[in-house]
């Protein structure tokens, strides 16, 4: 039989007493062979049986094993004369048992075919189609055929899926609010600019002879405002694009050198505001974009020397504490603090707390928007006039040094 | 309609000046005698309503028959001031509304179940900025018929 290149059964397997004819396809043409023989139509039924990728049984109402394909031996590490007489429960946990009778009972009692997904302890994932075998004669169902498709992999895919739309959705929401504010926040400067050159014009119209030079002046100064403050607008939404888009390669430093760069950068303030800094002992490693996260600290920093108020002992405190097995990093101040009502709003975009001449409202954002690309949180721990906590979470390398 | 004599009072809380200033132009145009206090946060605000801290002369701080309140304010935020307003027996019946930047529903939805008495976005263009204002200051101030509770 080795001639052939195809081979097609033609009739219905599983029904012993027909027969089954078998087309050979070879050089010479098709033959065709009638095969009467009960015995070897068995054959073929077990062939298809033992060459599936799925494992196949049958079991009775009590859910002992009937029959077994090679598949399913081997998934039960067992050979095949080791399952004569043992049942379901002798393979699986209690509650699997008892589902699984469950399903079994049911094609029992009603004779209909049932499908269900079944997770196992080690994480797979299983379609099971659980079909009656009946009496020809009687209709009376003697025993259960199951077959199990490992969709474990299917079901990661799955997963996998959603994560990512998930992640879509939330990039697409951000995109869409960033537009908007972009829109929005960036035309505000213009409304400014735009009615201070009207009132100028007004002005120069109805006070034809005296020019009032306070005045003029006074309308310059808020165009130019606004210039100046479109123009920062502009260039830190340039620099919050660019964080997602140019990255520098993450490496493993220790996060109390990165603190010490941060207070290089900031020294001048700092001294000039006589903030006095306490810093944790030790921090650990953390496996980051050093830059970033130095930016971090640089714009967490400035933000407490600005929201300092009147304190008269003005302290700024860097550290970590452990919490639920996780590391949280917080720079901690005793300045004017924020309420809780805003501590999700100072991170959007162009939100401020204060509107002054000093910030557009990106820093937050853009140290949220670091942080996050580390897949790291961040929140506040504050309540007005008792100082400001902002805690976030970075990758954190293992040393375990004690 | 209100006497001659007697200028309207409007309390304008604004934190940004350049719109603090175009606001007060705007309504000069409007024509009633007035005055325009202006403060630039909410704590303020709140202090100039109730009368304390700089606010404790009642000569100085006459009770506004309108109240134009930006949302996004330092200290204390448009909605509570609001609210603070809305809670006071004394203060509930002057109408506030809100003239904001903020185009977020949930604000808006926020402020109405705060009583707010009417709810505007601030035109990002100055023609439609500054007659928008103007349109508010007549309707407030001449149109809408308001007894002078309080007087």
């Amino acid at each position: 039989m080795d001639d052939y290149s195809y081979a097609y059964v033609i009739g219905e397997c599983g029904s012993m007493k027909r027969k089954t004819r078998i087309l050979c396809e070879d050089d010479m043409g098709t033959h065709e062979t009638v095969y009467d023989n009960q015995h070897k139509n068995e054959e073929w039924c077990r062939s298809l049986v033992e060459s599936s990728a799925n494992s196949i049984y049958l079991v009775d109402r009590s859910c002992r094993y009937l029959f077994m394909n090679r598949k399913y031996l081997s998934r039960l590490h067992i050979k095949e004369d080791e399952y004569q007489g043992r049942s379901y429960s002798d393979f699986h946990s209690p509650e699997e048992t008892q589902q699984f009778a469950m399903k079994v009972n049911h094609v029992f009692e009603t004779g209909a075919s049932i499908q269900y997904e079944y997770n196992d302890n080690s994480g797979k994932y299983f379609l099971k189609t659980l079909s009656p075998v009946k009496d020809s004669e009687t209709g009376v169902v003697t025993a259960v055929t199951v077959v199990s498709i490992d969709i474990t992999e299917l079901k990661r895919a799955e997963k996998e899926r959603e994560q990512l739309i998930k992640e879509l959705e939330a990039k697409n929401d951000e995109m869409e609010r960033f537009v908007y504010t972009i829109s929005h926040d960036l035309r505000a400067p213009l409304v400014t600019i735009q009615g201070f050159v009207e009132m100028l014009r007004k002005d120069m119209i109805q006070d034809k002879n005296t020019t009032n030079t306070e005045d003029i002046r006074m309308y310059l100064e808020y165009i130019e405002g606004g210039v100046s403050k479109m123009e920062r607008l502009l260039s830190e939404t340039l620099e919050l694009s660019r964080i997602g888009r140019v990255t520098n390669p993450l490496e493993d430093v220790s996060f109390g050198d990165i603190v010490g760069e941060a207070l290089e950068m900031t020294m001048e303030q700092i001294k000039s505001s006589g903030i006095e800094i306490s810093l944790a002992e030790e921090f650990p490693v953390v496996h980051v974009d050093r830059m970033r996260v130095m930016e971090v600290l640089v714009n967490l920093i400035e933000n407490s020397i600005n929201y300092m108020g009147e304190q008269r002992d003005p302290k700024i405190e860097i550290g970590y504490r452990l919490e639920k097995g996780e590391t949280v990093f917080f720079v901690r101040d005793n300045g004017i603090g924020i309420d809780p009502s805003q501590h999700e709003k100072v991170f959007e975009l162009f939100y401020q707390v204060e509107t002054n001449n000093r910030g557009t409202g990106v820093g937050l954002a853009i140290v949220k928007r670091i942080i996050e690309m580390h897949k790291g949180r961040i929140w506040i721990e504050s309540e007005r006039g008792k100082g400001c906590t902002v805690c976030f979470t970075l990758p954190v390398v293992n040393t375990c040094t004690w | 309609m209100k006497e001659e004599s007697k200028p309207i009072i409007i309390l304008l809380v604004e934190d940004d000046e350049s719109h603090a200033v175009l606001i007060t132009r705007a309504l000069e145009d409007v024509e009633v005698p007035k005055r325009i206090y202006w403060v630039t946060d909410g704590e303020e605000a709140l202090d100039y309503l109730f009368h304390r801290g700089a606010y404790t002369d009642m000569d100085k701080s006459p009770r506004p028959d309108l109240i134009i309140l930006d949302l996004r304010l330092p200290k204390r935020d448009g909605q509570e001031v609001l609210q603070e307003i809305k809670k006071s027996e004394e203060l509930r019946h002057i109408p506030v509304v809100i003239l904001t930047n903020s185009m977020k529903e949930e604000d808006e939805v926020l402020a109405y179940s705060n009583y707010v008495n009417s709810y505007l976005h601030k035109p990002t263009n100055f023609r439609d900025f500054s007659g928008l204002v103007q349109e508010v200051g007549a309707y407030w101030l001449i149109r809408n018929q308001h007894p002078d509770v309080g007087m």
